[in-house]
């Protein structure tokens, strides 16, 4: 018995140890406890990265000139829209039916050809617009047509719609002025035709409906404005934003009312097209993946990241299934004008070239970095430039979870190979960090001995960005400067003031808000964001925030608001306005172009660019920047990445960056432009409600001073938002009238000197 | 006693021989002598052992998983320059952390705490101790009374000592009934004052629960001779119960040591990152180093704090021993 005893003593034992060592695993596919949706997501995109099959693109340029609005397949032919001059100011809409494979013409109908285009009296132009067409099932074409009147000059204009059915080759079946079913200010964007041949027509947070006959057959009023439909099940959709992505709520055409909201869709937050598949699912799209999505079962699948195609998914206008398995995508870039249709089929992964790959780690997904990386990715075929985000929108993460994870993941074991960094989250992960701990690597070499990078036709203060003790770690691609503007008759005529000047000013205009909007954190910025060490030195470990001029710091800041209201301003006179009339002692303004200054010039009556207080009265501007690729040191080949830098660096900045060319050759370049006909600025106009100004041609002294700003631009102290932390927390009690200031200086200088101990 | 070359045998039945010149021989060191039979191990010894070792394995696996492990990796990055270049630099993170004014400060207002708050906390919890020892009026609770703190959870606790020594607090306003100046607890020289009182209100209770069990176990027949020996009760206390909770007395040190470092977790949500000079701790710069993600300023300060604190475990070990060893067996 005793015996017995023992060997179940034991078998209890070992079945306890082995519990708790297994209970110490990993989740099923080493996921951290993400939402149920958010990991079916994953683990779709998983299953298809390591399915047999792949997707792969073919592309063909789009003739000339041609545009591609609202595309649409049918009856095996590419219809879309474009529009052509017709006369001076003024341009007709054109629906070509294209073969898909040739882009050959095969049909054109002009909408201008079936409305009653109407008497124009001098001066007065018509544009004819598509605003969009559907297909009914026998082949013909439903459209909603929109004349638009207008007189040159004037704010007058009238618009006229009319809804057309016609046949593929231009037979009128009918045409109808809906007009009176709008009402005066409708407008309609999307049109749709279910099988009965019913006609859905959604704009401005409306619903018309119509009979195959083009009678009407009632009005849904929607929450907001839609955002699209599509047909499903032979139902019709629209889809319009919920509080964190689209929503499809089915049509009833009879009811005149939307149905319950359309389960399982979309898969991903980022969609934003939907159309039905030949299978009877959705073909749903954003700009990064393409799903297949079946509502009904639940259950969806990726397909592919547009990436993986070298297709920036921004710049698909549409996309259609035009097979099994095969789909039509048109591809229109709004910066370049270029357009091209892509043909996507499956293929087996293995007749997929190897490529090695190459990540790119960023915060957020960035227009023109995935648009550099495609380009790259084109131009040869050794390497492939992954780019990987690290805000996931298809979850409540927030900005500070998702800097943590890139923050976590470059300083973990596995980084990216490369990091682009902008402007915006630097306090969280700046540069400074990661170049001191080794994130990144020293490139100094690399630019020495590239021969298309000539690192003297870069500007000093785009180098100096990204150096440390002689070492560049990367450039970035466009530069722009802050500066603090205001009128020389109350600042001085001159660029640059010490801090006391500053403080002296403020103190003397009680009346004038320090800046246009402000509060006490804006404030400190501009006190003390650019001179800090004149209060906290780091080099020398002096703290000097029991002063006398750190207590008129105080004293202002203590005037200030502690939040901005922005409601308080909408009831107020413009920032110019209030400029204009000296309420407002500074703007603090950016500039990305030399036009702005002349309109400074306007609106003060005379700008004093004088930039922000320093001790000891030198200009200084703010310098800000948008994107610099850097190699992280654990880089798989830092010579493959560093082809992808220099490449970047080589490419005209994108069109949604905000700056001036760091390369000297590049900004010339883009100086010279303001000169020529084409890029005047002469005749644009820029207004506020009360107002507004009308620019001349810029000047080569506008240019300069542009120049200047930037030479005497420097980056922000990094330790500012800690050190101001502290003093806002502090002197609270001093802005209550709870302490003096004194008592409260006292506190300040004690824990900011412990602040500075510890980070020397 | 055995004269010179008379033979007599010791309890182990060997024979003492006493020779001009060398040391006498003892029980001990004659049993030390003695030839070791080895005993063949049988199957149920080796039963036992595995069975044994499979018990103490989940443990083991713990400790050295969460803590011998994580230990040697602290000591491993505290040696290297980054985490990313992972170069050996020796012994420089540890020369750049001492060097570093905020480190030292830190160490020098943690040593003067743990110096004022843990003799504090042995000896005012001994004395309650004492006290709830003896039958007093409402004993059961009062002990309830002491042990309420550790229920209490930190968030709770903050924001009862917010409420007191807030400069808008409670006890400011007391004070300014009297006319006295409002003091501002947390932020000037007295903060210290205010975190002492805060250990000794959180641990008093648990401390004061050890000594009870501690007293409990004193031999009742040695203090009844004692007292029948005309022995005074301090001389009962000093001489016979302090001997006796002299290994208490070591465990509630060390864990009073212990908790005193604990404290930072209070004095972190009543004053952030950055709290006044005064109670600035070790915690405090080892909490900002890892927010900086300077790891190695962080290990190499670790290190330097675990080193003291084993140390001073170590000597209050050997102080347990000699004070107490004449009580085991």
């Amino acid at each position: 018995m005793k015996r017995k005893n023992h060997i179940l003593i034991k078998v209890l034992a070992s079945l306890l140890a082995v519990s708790m060592l297994t209970g110490c695993g990993a989740g099923k596919d080493g996921s951290t406890g993400s939402a149920a949706g958010a990991s079916e997501t994953m683990s779709a995109v998983a299953d298809a990265n390591l399915s047999e099959f792949a997707y792969v693109a073919s592309f063909a340029d789009t003739p000339e000139n041609s545009d591609f609005y609202s595309c649409q397949i049918a009856d095996g032919l590419l219809w879309s829209q474009s529009y052509e001059e017709n006369g001076e100011n003024e341009s007709t809409a054109v629906l070509k039916g294209m073969d898909p494979e040739t882009l050959e013409t095969k049909k054109q109908l002009k909408p201008s050809d079936f409305v009653e285009m109407p008497e124009t009296a001098d001066g007065e132009l018509v544009n004819t617009y598509l605003n969009d067409f559907g297909f009914a099932a026998d082949g013909t074409i439903y459209a909603v047509v929109c004349v638009y009147q207008y007189t040159e000059g004037t704010e007058d204009y009238k618009n006229t719609f009319y809804l057309v059915h016609v046949t593929q080759d231009g037979e009128v079946l009918f045409v109808n002025d809906i007009g009176s079913i709008m009402g005066e200010d409708g407008y309609i964007s999307y049109l749709s035709v279910d099988e009965a041949g019913n006609i859905y027509m959604a704009g401005d947070s409306k619903i018309y409906l119509a009979d195959s006959e083009g009678n009407a057959a009632g009005t849904i009023d929607l929450s907001d404005w839609p955002n699209g439909m599509f047909r499903y099940k032979g139902k019709i959709y629209v889809m319009i934003y919920g509080n964190t992505s689209l929503e499809a709520f089915p049509i009833d055409f009879a009811g005149a009312k939307l149905g319950g909201k359309l389960n399982n869709f979309p898969v991903n937050r980022g969609t934003y097209h939907a159309a039905e598949t030949s299978d009877g699912k959705l073909l749903e799209y954003g700009s990064t993946e393409v799903y297949l999505n079946d509502p009904e079962a639940g259950k969806s699948e990726v397909l592919f990241k547009w990436t993986d195609l070298n297709i920036a998914g921004d710049q698909v206008q549409a996309m259609a299934q035009t097979g099994e398995d095969t789909y039509l995508a048109v591809i229109y870039d709004w910066n370049s004008g270029d357009a091209s249709v892509a043909t996507i089929h499956k293929v087996a992964r293995s007749e997929v070239p190897n490529t090695k790959t190459l990540t790119l780690g960023m915060l957020y997904e960035d227009q023109d970095v995935t648009s550099t990386a495609i380009k790259f990715n084109k131009s040869q075929s050794d390497y492939r430039i992954e780019i990987k985000t690290y805000y996931d929108w298809n979850t409540e993460m927030s900005y500070d979870e998702a800097m943590t994870n890139f923050q976590n993941e470059l300083l973990g074991d596995n980084p990216p190979d490369m990091v682009y960094l902008t402007n915006y989250g630097q306090e969280t992960i700046s540069f400074n960090t990661l170049q001191s701990k080794g994130v990144v690597q020293d490139l100094t070499s690399y630019f020495a001995n590239a021969s298309e990078i000539d690192l003297n036709d870069y500007a000093p203060e785009a180098l100096e960005a990204f150096s440390v003790d002689g070492q560049l770690y990367g450039i970035p691609t466009v530069v722009y400067a802050s500066v603090p503007t205001g009128k020389k008759s109350i600042l001085g005529d001159k660029a640059g003031w010490t801090i006391d000047e500053c403080m002296n000013i403020i103190e003397a205009h009680p009346e004038a808000d320090i800046l246009d909007y402000t509060d006490r954190s804006y404030t400190a910025r501009l006190l003390m964001g650019y001179s800090l060490d004149r209060f906290a030195n780091f080099e020398t470990g002096e703290v000097n925030l029991n002063s006398p001029e750190f207590k008129k710091v105080l004293e202002i800041l203590k005037q200030q608001k502690s939040e901005i209201d922005y409601t308080e301003y909408e009831s107020m006179e413009s920032s110019p306005k209030r400029m204009e009339k000296g309420k407002i002692l500074l703007m603090d303004n950016t500039f990305s172009g030399p036009e702005d200054i002349q309109m400074y010039e306007a609106m003060t009556g005379g700008a004093a660019f004088i930039g922000y207080p320093t001790m000891d009265g030198k200009p200084c501007y703010g310098l800000n920047f948008d994107g610099a690729a850097m190699i992280t040191t654990k880089c798989a080949d830092p010579d493959a990445a560093f082809a992808f830098v220099k490449f970047s660096l080589m490419q005209e900045p994108g069109g949604w960056m905000y700056g001036i060319p760091s390369n000297l050759t590049a900004r010339e370049q883009y100086f010279e432009k303001f000169f020529t006909p084409e890029g005047s600025v002469k005749g644009n106009g820029i207004g506020w409600d009360d107002w507004e100004y009308t620019y001349e041609d810029v000047t080569r002294e506008d240019v300069a001073k542009l120049n200047e700003f930037l030479a005497n631009a420097k980056v922000m102290d990094p330790h500012f938002n800690e050190v101001y932390e502290i003093i806002d927390e502090e002197a609270q009690a001093f802005y209550n009238n709870q302490k003096s200031a004194e008592d409260v200086m006292d506190i300040i200088q004690s824990r900011v000197s412990l602040y500075i101990k510890e980070n020397r | 006693m055995p004269q010179t070359g008379e033979q007599s045998v010791s309890e182990y039945g060997i024979p003492k021989k006493r020779f001009p010149g060398k040391k006498r021989e003892n029980a001990r060191t004659a049993h030390s002598r003695r030839p070791r039979i080895k005993r063949k191990r049988t199957k149920r010894d080796l039963i036992a052992q595995w069975g044994s070792t499979l018990f103490m394995a989940p443990s083991v696996i713990g400790v050295l998983l969460f803590f011998v492990i994580p230990f040697c990796v602290v000591i491993y990055y505290s040696t290297l320059n980054n985490p990313i270049a992972k170069e050996f630099v020796g012994l420089e993170n540890f020369k750049l952390v001492s060097s570093n004014e905020a480190f030292r400060n830190a160490v020098r207002n943690s040593a003067l705490f743990s110096v004022i708050a843990v003799p504090l906390a042995v000896v005012l919890s001994l004395i309650l101790a004492i006290a709830l020892d003896n039958k007093i009026p409402f004993r059961t609770q009062f002990r309830s009374f002491f042990l309420s703190p550790m229920m209490v959870p930190v968030a709770s606790v903050v924001l009862i000592w917010q409420v007191l020594f807030d400069y808008n607090g409670a006890f400011n306003e007391l004070i300014g009934k009297f006319g006295l100046e409002k003091v501002d607890y947390l932020k000037s020289d007295k903060a210290i004052f205010v975190v002492v009182v805060l250990f000794l209100w959180k641990n008093l209770g648990y401390n004061m629960i050890l000594f009870l069990a501690a007293l409990s176990s004193v031999p009742q027949d040695i203090i009844e001779v004692a007292t029948l020996e005309s022995a005074t009760p301090r001389q009962i206390f000093f001489k016979i119960k302090l001997r006796y909770l002299a290994s208490t007395m070591v465990f509630v040190t060390i864990m009073s040591l212990i908790n005193s470092f604990k404290i930072f977790r209070e004095v972190y949500l009543l004053t952030t990152d950055y709290p006044y000079e005064t109670i600035y701790m070790l915690q405090h710069y080892m909490n900002n180093k890892f927010r900086k993600l300077d790891y190695q300023a962080l290990s190499a300060g670790a290190i330097m704090m675990s080193l003291v604190m084993i140390v001073i475990i170590l000597i209050l070990f050997a102080a347990d021993h000699h004070y107490g060893k004449d009580l085991e067996g």
